[in-house]
């Protein structure tokens, strides 16, 4: 049975400031105990007992965030969840469950990778204390961005670009950029470590950002565009759920004069790829089209030598966290050079990011290393500083004419 | 379990006639749920029940500890702080899977 909140739900909670929060748990002592909690700490709270009713109330309350148990007679948490993610794009989930922890932190994964706002799961039994500091937290990391917003935020144009050069590391010739979105509104930057995971667990806005990013690029090309050089932009492995992808980037570019062939794309979150057949389909068509494909993060987590056997990369960035150690760390040193020798032998080029000293692209120059990126040659700029960038930085280079293997 | 029964009968008797005894009443029915469950673990070990009869315990354990915290924080009765020491030993000792065969330090 549904429980009412002390506080009566408000019949349009576009009225009602207050934060909401829905619990789903099929113990009525501890729906009855969230309330009260819930109730002491400011929030409009509304309490069900099964995950059907909380799917069908979850338009009408429409909650900032849910407590979810992992265990229910007829549905456990993962199958909620499931249902939940294309519905609640907007709301966070907290797991709760007396269940082992390590299946606690299991199903929590598994809902961010359904692309759920996932926040720090809470074993039972759940204090008051828990409760509360679960939803101070909350409010105290302000209203969170929603896909929602990034969306309005890229109807707006408040989504821009600047640009990062890259260099050749053994003529210093100027290679190109990498394209990074910037949000900034009423003066106020959105750093891209609040906006871009959320765009990262939603296909559609994956997609929609992916495209705006190329159209962009295609619209300021003549800060970038230059002999041999290259636009790098950040497509997210959510993308290659779209069979249509390589059309549909195609078409982007249809009547611009611009080419894939002036186009790297640069595969991040390769740790939510599924169907590696689809992947290989997609990446390929894209490879046909004239598009650079290129793995981004290698050596991470997210990137590893399984995704080399089956995806045609033909371009390797190395993460920034091994160059960083490079001039200190005979490791890192090591590792370095077999990424680099990989490349070589798989025919891709070798990318170096988070270049941040001389001495590091030194080294890297030594290893053979194609490229390089980072604070030591350039921030990331606009367009307009960009083209004055480069002008700066064609006078400091010496006038030899550049040989074939430039 | 012993110990904490013996806590919760304290409770209730401190919290008779008091803004607590309605809480402390669903400590005391949720105390005796827990009881129950906890002598059938062992039973359910055996045919497949132990999953859901752990989860029901865990739900009832967490009332008990629930409610002596809302007593505890609008009361500030010291048997309520006394009912959660003795859960948390209650829960540890569930979790660790030390189950039906530990109870605070003595066999059942």
């Amino acid at each position: 049975m549904t429980q009412q909140p002390p506080h009566p739900v408000p019949s349009s909670t576009a009225r009602d400031d207050r934060l909401r929060v829905m619990v789903v748990d099929d113990d009525d002592a501890f729906r009855s105990f969230f309330l009260r909690v819930a109730g002491r700490a400011g929030w409009v709270a509304l309490a069900v007992d099964s995950p059907d009713r909380a799917l069908a109330a979850l338009s009408s309350f429409v909650p900032h965030l849910i407590f979810l148990d992992l265990s229910f007679p007829d549905m456990d948490g993962l199958a909620v969840l499931s249902e939940l993610a294309p519905r609640c794009a907007d709301a966070a989930v907290t797991l709760t469950s007396s269940c082992d922890p390590e299946v606690l932190r299991s199903a929590h994964r598994v809902g961010g990778r359904l692309g759920v706002r996932m926040l720090t799961p809470l074993p039972k039994p759940v204090t008051m204390d828990d409760l509360t500091q679960a939803l101070r937290a909350f409010e105290s990391e302000g209203p969170a961005l929603t896909p929602t917003a990034v969306r309005e935020a890229l109807d707006d144009g408040l989504i821009n670009l600047v640009y990062q050069p890259k260099i050749c590391l053994k003529s210093m010739a100027y290679r190109g950029v990498e394209a990074l979105a910037r949000w900034s509104a009423n003066g106020t930057a959105i750093p891209p470590g609040q906006f871009v995971p959320v765009v990262e667990r939603d296909e559609s806005l994956s997609l929609q950002l992916l495209t705006h990013v190329v159209a962009r690029a295609v619209s300021q090309a003549s800060s970038w565009r230059g002999a041999g050089a290259r636009c790098a932009v950040n497509m997210s492995a959510l993308c290659l759920a779209d069979e249509r992808l390589p059309q549909r980037l195609t078409d982007t570019l249809r009547g611009t004069g611009l080419s894939p062939h002036d186009f790297v794309l640069e595969l991040t979150e390769t740790a939510s790829l599924q169907n590696p057949d689809r992947v290989e389909r997609i990446l390929t068509g894209l490879r046909i089209r004239g598009f650079t494909v290129s793995l981004d993060d290698f050596g991470t987590g997210h990137s590893s030598l399984m995704h080399l056997q089956r995806m045609p990369v033909n371009e390797i960035k190395i993460d920034q966290t091994f160059v960083a150690t490079l001039e200190d760390d005979p490791r890192s040193d090591q590792i370095v050079r077999l990424m680099v020798t990989l490349g070589q032998t798989l025919n891709a080029t070798t990318v170096a990011e988070g270049i941040e000293t001389e001495a590091q692209a030194e080294i890297l120059r030594g290893m053979s290393c194609d490229e390089g990126q980072g604070y030591y040659f350039a921030r990331p700029m606009d367009a307009e500083h960009l083209e004055t960038w480069r002008g700066m930085w064609a006078n400091k280079q010496p006038k030899d004419p550049p040989t074939a293997e430039d | 379990m012993a110990a904490l029964r013996v806590c919760v009968e304290a409770l209730v008797v401190a919290a008779h006639d008091s803004p607590a005894a309605e809480d402390a009443a669903v400590v005391s029915r949720r105390m005796i749920e827990a009881d129950e469950l906890f002598e059938v673990m062992e039973g359910a070990a055996s045919d497949g029940r132990i999953r859901t009869v752990r989860h029901d315990l865990m739900n009832a354990l967490g009332a008990v500890d629930n409610y002596a915290e809302l007593i505890m924080v609008d009361e500030g009765m010291a048997e309520a702080g006394a009912v959660r020491e003795a859960v948390r030993r209650v829960v540890n000792g569930v979790r660790d899977g030390s189950g039906a065969t530990y109870v605070d330090g003595q066999a059942p």
